[in-house]
């Protein structure tokens, strides 16, 4: 480089190279659709060869459990759901069962808070359509009549690799477990092929690997009123972070909001809280404890977390205030109050 | 094949040259490698009194000479100075066409800094990435040229005043 | 040193007058709100300075949507998608927030501003 007063704009340029290609370089953004939602790979470091061939794999991996776990789809998930709904049983393989046994347990734990045997609810409600979006809440005697029916995991049997419902009314919805699954599948791919540095985010959950260079990786949680980001943290090597929020999917009927996450007891959409936040080290998890916390609401989520082994939590209740875990207290940094301007942080700390 | 005056003159400036841009790298530096650019002085100085062809061979050696002894030759670094260079010989160019009396020194090393620093950012925004942080930098990134480009015309203007006062300095024959 | 010629005038006003323009196409009244990156299929279909208030529209796949943009935000207030899931995602303001329109085949990047965050979770 020469240095004369052509060289002070070459190095003006230079200095707009390093900065502008910097974060370039250090990190490769990674961006499909799959899943039903927008999938961003960042990968700190390692070549853009060995990250995009990890991206396109994920890629793959997730379009495939897409159509396996759609609950009225083509894959397996649909022909189970379809069988169920004749009285028969239908063929389940090995890793689908293994997921299902999981599911089962999580849901055990969670008080059945966590239930993927709601797919007809989910349906009824209309938000199972991945087009449309409903306008009105079902009748409440259809709600009435599936739940009278009993829905559950408990229900279900798998013997011989076959699957078997005792209610025809039961449909198994992954929705809650099938994205946390996919998101711990593409973290053990990113490992396998040698990545050391990478964030997987599906769709707002996220799971990290490594650090971004000499720091950890920093995440902002989203505002669940659409103003900017909340709360900050750094997430470690492992871990996951999920949230789920009533403003994800939902639908205004005379004045009321109709939200996705329906609460099993009552077949509504849950009315404790409008997100939860949790911060653990195995996204499925993550993903099915949020979901059941929601529905827990601001007075039960101490004892589900409890029972899940959930020990970093955040909830943000119905009327704007913030209750944390001590854990998660000290993990997170709120940047702004939620929405009351007036953040009250209730836990045996406080 | 002769060695003329003016290859003599060529050579002596583009030395004078290379020799201020190393005497300004070991200047200490609020920034790292801003230097105040005297180098280009010389440019300036050989363009008004022995014209843009002699100009544009002292700073076509600067720019070889240049990366030779920091070895970046051919390097993407290199690509950049030579676009730089490139566009503020042919700014330069132009601007001796202008009607009336013409630039002075001051008027030459503005339009050269600015075409330059242009010149540079628009290949850096192509040769590497298209990214829009780049294009936030380009304010103070002109800025810079346009009050560096007048501090070195001043001083050039100054030399050729100096230089103008000296009956047997020196002169490339018939110009 | 010479006095300068009425073209060295001419020549510093003009670049002086440049470097202005500079600040006002780059800068947008002083302070760099960063851009937002749209893209359609995963080519980069639009960028807007997020600068000044103004609603834009573009092309998607179904049809047009229509961003907002206020100084260093940006959110989608009109789609032709039925679940409007990206409407509902609200404003956009931090480096590398993203929001898609999966329907409509697109999505939104914020890019250009100091990155805060390296992912964002909701």
């Amino acid at each position: 480089m020469r240095i004369s007063v052509y060289g002070i704009p070459t190095l003006f340029a230079c200095l707009a190279l390093a900065a502008a290609c910097a974060p370039r370089e250090e990190v490769t953004r990674f961006q499909f659709l799959a899943f039903g939602t927008l999938v961003d790979i960042d990968v700190y470091g390692a070549d853009r060869e060995l990250a995009a061939r990890a991206a396109a794999d994920i890629e793959t991996c997730f379009q495939a459990l897409h159509r396996d776990w759609h609950p009225w789809g083509d894959g397996a998930l649909g022909t189970i759901n379809r069988a169920f709904a004749r009285g028969e049983t239908a063929p389940i393989d090995a890793d689908l069962a293994g997921l299902l046994g999981e599911a089962a347990s999580l849901s055990r734990a969670s008080g059945g808070l966590f239930d993927p045997t709601l797919g007809r609810l989910v349906d009824l409600w209309g938000f199972s359509d991945d087009e449309q979006s409903p306008v009105a809440p079902p009748d409440a005697a259809r709600i009435r009549a599936l739940l009278d029916e009993g829905l559950g995991m408990q229900h279900l049997r798998i013997a011989d690799g076959r699957i078997a419902s005792s209610n025809p009314d039961i449909a198994l919805d992954l929705g809650g477990f099938a994205k946390g699954v996919a998101v711990d599948r593409a973290v053990e791919r990113l490992r396998a092929l040698g990545v050391r540095n990478a964030i997987v985010n599906a769709g707002g959950d996220l799971r990290v690997i490594g650090r971004h260079g000499d720091r950890p990786w920093r995440i902002g949680i989203r505002h669940p009123r659409g103003k900017g980001v909340i709360a900050e943290l750094e997430v470690h090597d492992g871990e996951s972070v999920f949230t789920s929020g009533d403003y994800e999917r939902y639908f205004d009927y005379q004045g009321r909001r109709y939200h996705h996450i329906l609460d099993p007891r009552t077949g509504e959409p849950a009315t404790g809280a409008i997100s939860v936040t949790v911060l653990h080290r195995n996204a499925a998890r993550a993903d099915a404890a949020v979901t059941a916390l929601f529905v827990a609401g601001s007075k039960a989520w101490r004892n589900v977390a409890a029972a899940l082994g959930m020990t970093h939590v955040m909830l943000i209740g119905a009327d704007g205030h913030i209750e944390m875990s001590p854990e998660m207290h000290e993990r997170l940094r709120l940047v702004q109050p939620a929405l009351d301007d007036r953040p009250r942080i209730a836990g045996d700390f406080a | 094949m002769t060695v003329s005056t003016s290859d003599r003159l060529i050579a002596g400036f583009a030395g004078l040259a290379i020799a201020i841009h190393v005497l300004e790298a070991a200047l200490p530096s609020p920034l790292p490698g801003v230097k105040p650019g005297l180098a280009n002085v010389v440019t300036l100085v050989v363009l008004l009194r022995y014209g843009w062809v002699a100009a544009a061979w002292v700073s076509g050696l600067r720019v070889l000479a240049g990366s030779l002894l920091l070895g970046s030759l051919l390097s993407p670094t290199f690509f950049l100075s030579a676009c730089g260079a490139a566009a503020a010989l042919l700014a330069l160019a132009a601007g001796k066409r202008l009607p009336g009396h013409g630039l002075s020194a001051i008027g030459f090393g503005v339009l050269a800094a600015l075409a330059h620093m242009a010149a540079q950012i628009v290949a850096a925004y192509f040769l590497f990435i298209g990214h829009p942080a780049i294009l936030n930098l380009v304010p103070p990134l002109m800025t810079a040229a346009f009050v560096f480009g007048l501090v070195s015309g001043i001083i050039a203007s100054t030399v050729l005043g100096i230089l103008d006062r000296q009956p047997n300095s020196l002169r490339a024959g018939g110009s | 040193m010479k006095a300068p010629t009425r073209s060295d005038l001419a020549v510093l006003v003009l670049a002086a007058l440049l470097v202005g323009v500079s600040y006002a196409v780059f800068w947008h009244g002083g302070e760099a709100g960063g851009y937002a990156l749209v893209r359609s299929g995963g080519e980069t279909v639009a960028r807007f300075a997020l600068a000044g208030e103004r609603a834009v529209e573009v092309p998607g796949r179904l049809g047009p949507s229509v961003l907002r943009i206020e100084p260093g935000r940006v959110r989608f207030v009109a789609s032709p998608c039925r679940r409007k899931l990206c409407v509902h995602a609200g404003w956009q303001a931090a480096g590398g927030a993203t929001v898609a329109c999966l329907p409509n085949g697109l999505s939104l990047e914020i890019v250009g501003v100091e990155r805060l965050y390296d992912s964002i979770n909701f």
